[in-house]
């Protein structure tokens, strides 16, 4: 239907072009005085210009170019009369419309305006000097009729042009065209205008002729400055291998959409086991895989739709307005293609193919600031590495439940804040303490509905997994990530963090239950663990599960300090602990448990990066 | 770049030097038969070459100068105030009718401002029809497309 509305508005504008240029040359036959031959010489020079020019448009600024057809009427219209000005405007109309085949009537349609625009003006202009009189530049009161005029029936002409083009947008597109700069612009012109005419009268045709050259030599090297201007940004924003856009544009487009207020989706892409397919398959197969990867994303970009490489193997899109089902839908989309596609040697690969893991989260409703939505989204691309890869997944974090489970009040939430600070910053101390107590949240949940705990008590005792580490924000941090094994003092700076976490934890009532779960994960069955050595079943149930889930997530992984053994492995040492270490008879529930759940972490952990 | 090439080349000195000779030597039917021939020829070339750059503007043109020269019995009007500005010692012979094609524009003599109007008072001075002024433009467009195909070697960034 709209289709039809701008066809018809296209047919309209033919016709009405056409009948415009009919009557002003009729208009001209009848009324104004004929041809002389310099009348005629200056006809052909005036055309012959237009028709030059009108080639040349002068970049002012990146969004503002300027014409210079205008300029021309201009300086010609005030030194000859309305007649040649008419000839030369409908041979200028007629030959640069010819030139376009679609949509001729557009440029049809601007150039009958401006020369509508200056025979107006002209005509104004000869009300108060007459036609017989030279122009002087002295008289500045006809020439501010004469743009005034100009300036009227241009604009008047240019919406009329708009309407046509766009419809009932127009107004908008006016608006937008609109700044100081085109004012700017408008002056230039004028002045050149005037310019013209003073050249036209000092050394008639061949002085404008000369100019002519000056001003088209300008336009010329301008236009090559440009080029290189616009040619040097494309480099500056650009992915050279993928041909999508790189970090700084994405970081830019992010910045611009977080000051506009705009809210967005972003999703964040890592291909899985990347590092793998390059150490096989060499980097030259693994930068053509690269490619085929950033084309499938390519496939049905919607135009607002940003995509960028943002380091390595890691791709970046951002959805302006997506909500986050709309954006996990794409993200689907874009996974799928990338696991459908066959990728050469992906066979040795151990899903047997390329796939890839995608993080989801949005602006403004998940962060409010850039960095930490960039951590949002890095984390839920990180949590779908470690639950089983190719896979899209949502931000979602425990603590975000936590404020939703519990109803708290303004100052707990201050607090809740204070922790997710705290997270945060171990979250970037150490990064594995980090993605372990999501996986320890999973576990402990896992034994505790496996011995039919009730659901209050394992909605806390997952608040308190989470929170179970996060006294280690106050260990330095060379103690915590310290390879080799650790001294007596830093073991008793080490094994602080229990207390320190209730502390931290302490101020905030709701989330009382969940203290002796921080202090006593520690524990030991037998009473020599810290920070109280209690002994049996005076350590709270919940301290028991979580110590065998935090326990067993260490076995699983490879710490600094010891290496990960395998699921059976893992098993054995648990059944051998049980009763000094763990509480027995949670030890066969669990393994019961984490047959069901599986394992978390199934490949090295440095081959997420 | 496509590669600049010209079909029937060899017509261009034919058609100018007919032009030549019928202008500085000939009068007469003799003078008539041989500028028609070398238009003839002239737009015979234009044609045949219509697809490379500038033709089209050098046979506008030509076929300008055609008109102008058979709206007034194959001779061209010159304007005469530009005459006696330029070379005022030509103006009797323009007038008798016996200077080269040319003869005086006057209200008699038809689409006059197809016939020679612009004077150039540089070096050389000369006074030319639209119809000149066309080709002129034209030749130079093909010329400077001719040498941008010369140069296919060289890098043309930007």
């Amino acid at each position: 239907m709209l289709d039809k509305r701008m066809k018809t508005r296209r047919f309209f504008s033919a016709i009405l072009v056409v009948c415009v240029g009919i009557a002003v040359g009729g208009w001209n036959l009848y009324s104004q005085p004929g041809l002389t031959i310099p009348d005629w010489v200056v006809l052909y020079t005036l055309s012959g210009l237009l028709i030059l020019v009108e080639r040349f448009r002068i970049q002012v600024g990146s969004a503002v170019d300027m014409g210079l057809e205008d300029v021309y009427l201009i300086g010609f219209a005030l030194v000859y009369p309305t007649n040649i000005l008419i000839w030369a405007g409908l041979v200028f109309t007629v030959v640069s419309s010819a030139r376009i085949r679609r949509g001729w009537f557009i440029q049809a349609m601007n150039a009958l305006g401006l020369v509508l625009a200056v025979v107006a003006a002209k005509q104004m202009y000869n009300v108060f000097v007459p036609v017989s009189e030279p122009w002087r530049v002295s008289q500045i009161a006809p020439f501010l009729v004469f743009t005034g005029v100009f300036v009227a029936v241009n604009l008047v002409a240019f919406c009329i042009t708009l309407f046509l083009i766009y419809g009932r947008q127009f107004v908008t597109s006016l608006y937008e065209s609109f700044s100081i700069q085109v004012l700017a612009v408008f002056g230039i012109e004028l002045l050149i205008g005037l310019v013209i005419a003073i050249v036209l009268q000092a050394a008639g045709l061949a002085g404008v002729l000369l100019f002519t050259g000056l001003i088209l030599l300008v336009a010329w090297s301008y236009r090559d400055y440009f080029k290189m201007a616009q040619h040097f940004k494309q480099l500056a924003i650009k992915d050279e291998l993928t041909g999508l856009h790189n970090h700084r544009y994405i970081h830019s487009k992010m910045d611009a959409f977080i000051e506009a207020k705009q809210a967005f989706a972003v999703l964040m892409m890592d291909i899985d086991h990347f590092r793998r397919y390059n150490e096989v398959w060499g980097h030259v197969r693994g930068d053509e895989a690269l490619k085929t990867v950033a084309e499938l994303m390519g496939r049905n970009q919607l135009p607002e739709e940003k995509q960028a490489r943002f380091s390595g193997e890691e791709f970046m899109i951002l959805l302006p307005d997506y909500d986050l089902s709309q954006a996990q839908l794409r993200a689907e989309v874009i996974r799928r293609a990338i696991e459908d596609n066959e990728f050469p040697g992906a066979e040795r690969l151990p899903g047997k193919k390329v796939t890839v893991s995608i993080g989801v989260a949005r602006f403004p409703d998940m962060a409010d600031n850039k960095k930490d939505l960039l951590t949002m989204v890095d984390d839920a691309l990180y949590k779908g590495k470690l639950t089983g890869r190719n896979k899209v997944s949502l931000y979602t974090s425990v603590l975000d439940e936590m404020k939703l489970g519990l109803q708290l009040g303004n100052e707990e939430q201050e607090i809740v804040k204070t922790i997710k600070v705290f997270l945060a910053i171990l979250n970037s101390k150490d990064r594995y303490t980090y993605a372990h107590t999501e996986r320890d949240v999973v576990y402990a949940a896992g034994l505790a509905e496996k011995i039919g705990l009730d659901e209050e008590r394992i909605q806390f005792l997952r608040f308190g997994s989470f929170l179970h580490d996060i006294g280690k924000v106050e260990i330095p941090i060379e103690v915590l990530t310290k390879r080799g094994p650790l001294t007596k003092d830093e073991w008793l700076v080490m094994k602080s963090h229990v207390e320190i976490g209730e502390s931290i934890a302490k101020p905030i009532p709701s989330l009382a239950p969940c203290l002796p779960i921080i202090r006593h994960h520690h524990e030991r069955f037998d009473g020599t663990g810290y920070p109280d050595g209690l002994k049996g079943e005076d350590i709270p149930l919940e301290a028991r599960i979580l110590t065998i889930a935090d326990s067993f997530d260490a076995m699983t992984t490879s710490r600094p300090y010891q290496r990960k053994r395998t699921l059976s492995e893992a098993v054995e040492e648990l059944r051998r602990c049980a009763g000094t270490q763990f509480d027995p008879n949670l030890v066969e529930p669990f393994i019961e448990a984490i047959g069901e759940i599986g394992l978390l972490t199934e490949e090295n952990v440095e081959d997420l990066a | 770049m496509e590669k600049f090439s010209l079909k029937l080349w060899w017509i261009l000195p034919f058609a100018y030097l007919s032009q030549h000779i019928s202008i500085a030597y000939l009068s007469g039917r003799a003078y008539e038969v041989m500028i028609v021939l070398s238009y003839i020829l002239m737009i015979a070339f234009c044609s045949l070459n219509f697809k490379v750059s500038g033709m089209p503007w050098m046979l506008g043109g030509t076929l300008a100068n055609v008109v102008a020269l058979a709206a007034n019995g194959l001779r061209m009007p010159a304007y005469v105030p530009a005459v006696r500005m330029m070379a005022p010692k030509i103006l009797g012979q323009l007038e008798a009718g016996t200077y080269g094609k040319s003869i005086a524009m006057t209200a008699s003599t038809h689409l006059n401002f197809l016939g020679d109007i612009f004077a150039f008072n540089v070096y050389p001075q000369s006074l030319l029809s639209v119809g000149d002024i066309l080709f002129s433009i034209g030749l130079v467009v093909l010329i400077q497309n001719a040498m941008r195909a010369g140069s296919k070697g060289r890098a043309v960034d930007a």
